[in-house]
């Protein structure tokens, strides 16, 4: 058993200056300020001081490392005496500290720990080995400076509350006036420079080997009380601290680092009786936290330490082992070591101090000033406030009444389990189907079902209203990336908020926008950060990569033509760039977006491999109209989609970026055009998709707009930022006025923004063609059916394809199963026989070769022809979209159509020669199933086929039929996969009519037998589910920083360059 | 940050500027934009009477608008009628004859027609009622492209040939109309499809224009034939009734049955009405030989009057001045070519232009005193639009026949024609007709020289012409019936839109 060590009760010597004291350097990534440490050191009036320097070679260097070399022979110059040890790889300061109590001998001693940015007042170790012996202390540290400016307070120790939260008692840019320097305890004293008795040190374990960086501090202070020693601050002693840490290390995220040892800490150390309150605590603020930081742009760390707390929690062993070490130490309660914690929420005691010393700054400061402060927190909340206020208006009747089918917003009826089930299928239910990977949208539907507690309508009315709040919220995001003035930021995101795209998308029902919308500020974002790659690591590459990798995946999985626009966008970023700071400024970004390209098609294989075709780009983009929408440029540069009210008043949004350019300076100058070239890039792009000015088809243009969205909403970040910095206090001229004319007219737009909110759904129509479309049953008794839309591709309620007939507007089709469009069809089907059976009958048709269009397309199940109109979105009375010409006039003259409802909004024929989609063929149909030609078809009535199933449900592995002697079509295309077993025979299926899939039930069969439908799924199939779901995985874990196992610190490798050994007794001998 | 580059950065925006405008301005020069009011793919064909094409289409469908059964109980064998089904390809033809009897149920039955023949469908036999009409579809191996349907509906006041329409249409037009001296005048309307097409018909008259309550709404059940017997709507009578029926849905097929019996009328016709209105025609049959009872008469169905140009020509004997007529809307006007001075007894044409305001549609009619009796012909005049360079037809031509054939050059330029016959031996030139003149605006006649025996023809000529088929009567009244043969559109025989 392990005993508890003993309460230290009082130093090693009762002499202070005889007491050996062993400086320990950690000195890595050297600085120019590292000559000033050396130099401070050697200056120190403590006579018993040995030094001992660990220097950190680079990643991947040698012992020659001519840095390293470089290093170690400044240390050399400046202090002969000193002990250097190398380090190989960068396995962190506390556990390379470690190493240093691992190389003294003796327990008569003591340690100071210092950074190698900290320059030491001669006066600062005595005065704290003084201390500590007058004190009784186990542990202290010195009060530290500002290394540029010694008059402003840096630490004077830590404060902690129980959920390990650090208050900093000192204000950000506190001068030090003398008002701190009581000696006192405190909870914790920065690593940067703290003096430690040896055996409390060692008793304590020393520093955790779990913590690299960020947060040793407060685990070693946390056990150094929990053992009964004393921490306190010598504000005699003083240090110059250059604390740069983020700076040196870019590759290393410290506050995330932070986070996660925090809560470690906390868990390790609170007592077993206060541990699950302490736990509920820790969770409770994370979430209040992370609500907050979604508007404050801080959500991170909230969601940093909230993964932290599951994760430690799930890793029972591992918690238990390091509580059992933690918890052995432990001399003293938790109540007591409760008293020396901050009382409350430290983040609370902090900020509420640093408010109030603000507000007594403010006394004291000009009061104009002052004024200005109050006006531009005033603006940022103004800003908040109206937009949230805007959200709430515009969507209320959305949540209330729900979000209207129109456009691209099928209802989501299918569960989890089925959308799971025909995923893993590997049969893409869409269209007549066919023997592809379903699309990887129908997986992220699944997933987000599942955590929706199966509700799909919720995730669909989720989605309609928050992907416009996830595109405002990343602008604001990147807005920090852009400026520091909040102002500035909060005008970019109202700029990107008033741009009526995303509302336009949500009255006209286009997920691609909406998701486009959304995911442009994140890809800004990520653009931005590209560029400091050549300074981080390699897994910091990956890690960047896969972010923008995930958001392109995400986009792509509905709107695969965003990897093109975001590829576009990357090459117009670094156009930018290149032309305003030259091509070296480039860096990282060319290699990151590459990079993350192939993370995106990666997460989209294999349904990636529909698009693998000679078709592959009107795949991508979309279905080609052949024409132009003829929208115009005034509507294309508004965003305007036909529903939104003043969409115009948008226009001087332009004129905000053009100004910025004119006036902006420096970076601000940089980012002005950055925006314009977007701007001006995409608008172009969009112009040409609206016009087909190219000759051939491009994205949707709103889908194109959306970077062109991104861009103004720069350039106004980018005026702000310049009118605070450039403009203002500048020498009067033309720019003043210009700029002030500029920043009033960024609120132009906030009017028609309003305005369109009122109505609480963005104008979405109230009704649309769903409600007419209710008229076809779903699994009638007479068997199921398809539904065959015709008309123009931008009206059908399905993803579309077009075909061309010869006239100026291509015929645009989908198809769907009985009842309303689902999630499956809102992908464009790829080429099977069916697919071709269908366009070969509607040429046919569109160019009149045969009244029998019916007969043509019966075998495929297709009973009503469907022809929208008029969807009250994008076409509407005052504004119908045209129909192909002849489309209705060659129904019209068909011997097998009836009309079943006409209207100004719609037209529905039914096809009185249709056969269910899975039907026991007539003696006439059973004949004809075995020919593929379309001559024979037309002759052949198919008519008094029954239905062998209702309420087929495609996608489903095994399904249930009632079969008789004959032969079983099913309007799906031909696949081996697909057998039937029936008295306990396997049947075999057979290409039938040249397109289906049918089954030759014998003779010996009972009439109306039960049969099994079976599809055999792919081994492939498996295997590419079960990568690509382990692909997500992996991608989310890496990009948000978290990791399945725990982080193995690399050990620390110290390479001996002399045979010095270090006793306390006699120092290096 | 490198040092900030302004000069650079502001020519890129500047020129990114640029771009959309220039992008704009070539998306508004080059791009093709929608054409909501374009006409639709098939209004062109619809809009025509009966054509032909030789591409390879799937299946043709041919609607024979009717032939008369005599009515319920009748059992004698001078009504009736049949449909000459001809094949010139070298496939054999499949198709399904389906049969439409006012008061009955459609019937069906299947024929064969072998490569390069003929089969001929009795329409009558087996049914009973007023009227039989027919859909005949084929299909073949190759397609059916390029098969022809006519019918000959017997009448004992004698027979009547009419090649079968293409396809339903939403309206039907006929220009002219006759009930004087108790002649009847039944419109015979074929729905063929599954759907019921509701109908309005209005009547013009010398009156003025009537619209029948019983006949507004009227409903065409699926798959049926209707008889309208003009005299029992109101205009009993007349001697020009001209009669327009529109769908208010769906779509039919309308012919005209008309049994002259006098006023100056006497024999009997069956034919189609015009699926559409134009704003060019041409009479091309006119022969005032014998001071023939000839009249042009031209019918206004659109909303607004029709300035009509007539133009006289064929010959250097023409002489007749031209005609400029106002054709009010829902009007009828008849121009009776007694009153035009300057014709000559030799053929000439007649050209109708539309100069202002909305096409019309136009009809001829003409009855010659033959030795014991007089004989009406009436034919629907031909769109400019038929002008083609291939004619083709299903009625053959005995060797011997007198001016079986006028072909009609209606280019500026001299051309030529041949005729080849088509048997079961190929497709042959017919000997002593394989190169005929064609002088630019001149109507040609073509006699059949004796010992040929066209089963079916082409006509192919090296310019656009129109051809009409002059068919002798062999009951009844006697005479001559016109009949336009078959122009041969949709590939390289179509001519562009003649000026």
């Amino acid at each position: 058993m392990e005993s508890a060590p003993e309460t230290p009760s009082s130093p090693p010597n009762a002499a202070p200056g005889g007491v050996p004291v062993v400086a320990s350097v950690v000195v890595a990534h050297p600085h120019p300020g590292l000559d000033a440490t050396l130099e401070a050191l050697g200056a120190q009036d403590y006579p018993h001081l040995t030094y001992l320097f660990f220097v950190v070679g680079a990643p991947g260097g040698g012992a020659d490392d001519p840095r390293l070399v470089a290093t170690m022979r400044a240390i050399t110059e400046a202090l002969p005496q000193a002990i250097l040890r190398t380090v190989v790889g960068n396995p962190g300061y506390g556990p390379t500290q470690n190493e240093a109590a691992r190389m003294v001998e003796g327990d008569r001693g003591l340690f100071l720990f210092l950074h190698d940015d900290v320059a030491l007042a001669p006066n600062a170790v005595s005065a704290m080995v003084v201390e500590m012996f007058a004190s009784n202390a186990a542990l202290v540290g010195p009060k530290l400076v500002d290394w540029e400016d010694p008059s402003v307070l840096q630490h004077v120790g830590l404060g902690v509350d129980r959920t390990g939260e650090v208050d900093p008692i000192v204000l950000p840019g506190e001068r030090d006036q003398e008002q701190h320097d009581g000696v006192r305890d405190v909870f914790c004293v920065p690593s940067a420079c703290m003096l430690v008795r040896a055996d409390v040190f060692r008793t304590a374990g020393g520093f955790s080997p779990e913590i690299d960086f960020g947060g040793e501090e407060i685990d070693l202070c946390w056990r150094v009380h929990l053992t009964g020693g004393r921490v306190m601050v010598v504000p005699s002693a003083l240090a110059r601290h250059r604390e740069d840490f983020s700076g040196r290390n870019p590759d290393v995220d410290l506050t995330e680092l932070r986070e996660r040892h925090r809560v470690q800490t906390v868990l390790a150390a609170t007592s077993p009786s206060r541990v699950m309150p302490v736990v509920a605590l820790l969770v409770g603020l994370s979430l209040v936290e992370a609500v907050v930081g979604v508007f404050s742009g801080r959500a991170k760390r909230a969601l940093v330490a909230l993964g932290a707390v599951f994760r430690t929690i799930s890793r029972v062993g591992s918690l238990r082992r390091r509580r059992a070490k933690v918890q052995a130490l432990r001399l003293v309660s938790d109540a007591e070591i409760h008293d020396l914690q901050v009382q409350g929420s430290a983040r609370i005691v902090s900020f509420l101090r640093a408010r109030r010393a603000r507000s007594d700054a403010k006394r004291l400061e000009n009061r104009i000033a002052a004024a200005e402060r109050e006006k531009r927190a005033r603006t940022t909340l103004a800003v908040f406030a109206f937009l949230g206020a805007v959200f709430v208006v515009g969507v209320r009747r959305l949540v209330i009444d729900g979000v209207t089918f129109v456009g691209q917003f099928v209802p989501f009826t299918e569960s989890w389990r089925s959308l799971g089930a025909a995923y893993r299928l590997g049969w893409w239910p869409g269209g007549f189907g066919s023997a592809t990977p379903a699309p990887t949208g129908t997986a992220l539907v699944g997933v987000a079902t599942f955590f929706s507690l199966g509700n799909p309508a919720a995730v669909r009315t989720v989605a309609v209203i928050g992907l416009g709040v996830v595109g405002v919220v990343g602008m604001w995001w990147f807005g920090r990336d852009v400026t520091q003035s909040a102002r500035a930021r909060a005008g970019g995101t109202l700029a990107y908020a008033m741009v009526p795209l995303h509302y336009e998308a949500v009255a006209t029902g286009r997920w691609s926008v909406l998701a486009a919308y959304a995911a442009v500020p994140w890809v800004l974002l990520a653009f931005s950060r590209a560029n400091d790659v050549l300074t981080a690591t390699a897994s910091d590459v990956m890690r960047r990569a896969l972010r923008l990798g995930l958001v392109i995946g995400a986009v792509a999985a509905f709107e695969p033509s965003f990897v093109a626009v975001v590829i576009v966008a990357a090459i117009a970023y670094l156009l930018a760039t290149a032309m305003c700071t030259g091509v070296r400024s480039l860096r990282g970004l060319p290699g990151v977006v590459a990079a993350s390209v192939v993370v995106a098609l990666l997460l989209n294989f294999p349904w990636i491999g529909h698009y693998v075709g000679s078709d592959w780009w009107s795949l991508v983009v979309g279905a080609d109209p052949g024409v132009g929408r003829g929208e115009g440029i005034l509507r294309i540069l508004s965003f305007d989609a036909g529903r939104a009210a003043f969409a115009p008043a948008i226009l001087v949004l332009y004129g905000v970026g053009a100004v910025a350019v004119v006036v902006a300076r420096e970076t601000r100058f940089v980012w002005a055009v950055r925006g314009a070239v977007l701007t001006a890039v995409f608008a172009s792009l969009a112009v040409a998709s609206d016009s087909r000015a190219f000759g051939f088809s491009l994205p949707e243009s709103a889908v194109l707009s959306s970077f062109a969205a991104g861009g103004l909403a720069l350039g106004v970040i980018a005026l702000l930022d310049a009118v605070e910095n450039d403009v203002r206090g500048a020498r009067f001229g033309w720019r003043q006025p210009l700029a002030l004319l500029a920043t009033l007219s960024v609120l132009v737009p906030v009017i028609p923004l309003a305005v369109n909110a009122a109505d609480g759904r963005w104008n979405q129509p109230r009704s649309s063609l769903d409600t007419l479309l209710l008229q076809l049953a779903k699994n009638p008794d007479e068997g199921d059916y398809r539904v065959l839309y015709l008309g123009h591709p931008d009206l059908l309620p399905a993803a579309p394809r077009t075909l061309d007939t010869g006239s100026s507007l291509q015929l645009g089709y989908a198809v769907t199963d009985d009842g309303i469009a689902t999630l499956f069809t809102q992908w464009s089907p790829g080429t099977t026989s069916t697919v071709r059976t269908l366009e070969n009958a509607l040429s046919h048709l569109m160019s009149g070769d045969t009244p029998r269009i019916g007969r043509l397309i019966a075998p495929l199940g297709v009973r009503y022809l469907v022809i929208p109109r008029i969807d009250g979105a994008r076409s509407t009375r005052s504004e119908p979209m045209a129909v192909p010409d002849g489309l209705v006039d060659a129904l019209r003259v068909q011997l097998d159509l009836r009309r079943q409802y006409e209207s100004d909004d719609l037209l529905i024929y039914e096809n009185t020669a249709w056969v269910p989609t899975v039907a026991q063929l007539s003696t006439a149909g059973r004949e004809a199933s075995t020919t593929a030609g379309m001559d024979e078809l037309v002759l052949a009535d198919l008519r008094g086929a029954t239905p062998a199933k209702v309420g087929f449900v495609p996608g489903r592995a095994t399904q249930r039929l009632e079969v008789s002697p004959g032969v079983v079509n099913i309007a799906v295309p031909p696949s081996p996969r697909w057998t039937l077993s029936v008295d306990g025979r396997r049947l075999a299926s057979r290409p039938a009519f040249g397109a289906t899939t049918a089954f030759d039930v014998p003779d010996t069969v009972m009439p109306a037998s039960r049969a099994t439908l079976r599809y055999d799924r792919p081994f492939l199939q498996v295997a590419f589910v079960v990568g690509q779901f382990a692909m997500w995985c992996f991608a989310l874990f890496v990009a948000l920083g978290l990791r399945l196992r725990r982080r193995r610190l690399s050990p620390v490798r110290v390479e001996r360059n002399d045979e010095t050994r270090i006793t306390f007794e006699t120092g290096p001998r | 940050m490198s040092r900030v580059r302004r000069v650079p950065g502001l020519a890129l925006v500047a020129s990114a500027a640029i771009g959309v405008a220039a992008v704009d301005r070539a998306g508004r020069l080059d791009a093709p934009q929608v054409a909501p009011d374009a006409p639709g793919v098939l209004d062109a064909p619809a809009a025509l009477p009966p054509t032909v094409s030789d591409l390879a289409v799937t299946s043709t469908a041919w609607y024979c608008p009717g032939v008369p059964l005599g009515g319920k109980g009748y059992d004698g064998s001078d009504h009736g009628g049949r449909a000459i089904v001809a094949n010139p390809t070298d496939d054999e033809l499949t198709g399904i004859v389906t049969r439409y009897v006012d008061g009955s149920t459609p019937q069906t039955n299947t024929i064969t027609v072998p490569p390069r023949d003929k089969v001929v469908v009795d329409l009558d036999r087996g049914v009973d009622g007023r009227y039989a009409s027919a859909l005949i579809e084929l299909t073949g191996v190759n397609g059916a492209g390029g098969a022809v349907v006519e019918q000959r509906a017997d009448f004992p006041a004698g027979e009547s040939y009419q090649p079968c329409a293409n396809a339903p249409s939403a309206a039907w037009y006929f220009a002219d109309g006759f009930t004087a001296s108790d002649s009847e005048e039944d419109l015979v309307l074929t729905n063929p499809l599954v759907d019921a097409t509701v109908i309005n018909v209005r009547f013009v008259t010398k009156d003025g224009e009537r619209a029948p309550s019983p006949l507004q709404g009227f409903v065409l059940p699926p798959q049926s034939l209707s008889v309208i017997k003009i005299a029992e709507q109101g205009a009993r009578g007349e001697e020009l009734v001209g009669v327009e029926i529109r769908a208010q849905s769906g779509a039919f097929i309308a012919a005209r049955a008309q049994h002259y019996l006098g006023t100056g009328r006497l024999g009997y016709t069956l034919k189609l009405g015009a699926p559409g209105a134009h704003t060019d025609w041409w009479v091309v049959t006119g022969n005032y030989a014998g001071e023939p009872a000839e009249q042009i008469d031209i019918f206004n169905p659109g909303e607004k009057d029709a300035l009509v140009s007539v133009l006289f020509s064929g010959s250097e004997a023409v002489t007749a001045q031209p005609l400029s007529l106002v054709v009010p809307a829902h009007r009828v006007v008849s121009v009776s070519m007694a009153n035009v001075a300057g014709l000559p007894e030799s053929d000439f044409v007649v050209s109708l232009s539309v100069l202002e305001g909305d096409p019309v549609v136009v009809e001829h009619v003409v009855t010659r005193q033959l030795e014991e009796n007089a004989a009406t012909s009436v034919d629907l005049a031909l769109p400019s639009a038929m002008a083609a360079t291939k004619w083709r037809s299903a009625i053959g031509a005995d060797g011997g026949r007198e001016r079986a054939l006028l072909v009609f050059n209606i280019t500026g330029v001299d051309a030529t024609a041949s005729v080849a016959s088509i048997g079961p031996a190929g497709r042959l030139p017919a000997a002593g007709l394989e190169s005929i003149a064609l002088p630019a605006g001149r109507p040609v006649h073509v006699s059949v020289p004796r010992g040929l025996d066209l089963l079916q023809y082409e006509v192919t000529a090296t310019q656009p012409v129109l051809v009409v088929r002059m068919v002798p009567r062999l009951t009844g009244v006697g005479g001559k019936d016109i009949v336009p043969a078959l122009p041969v559109l949709g590939g390289s025989s179509q001519s562009e839109p003649f000026p």
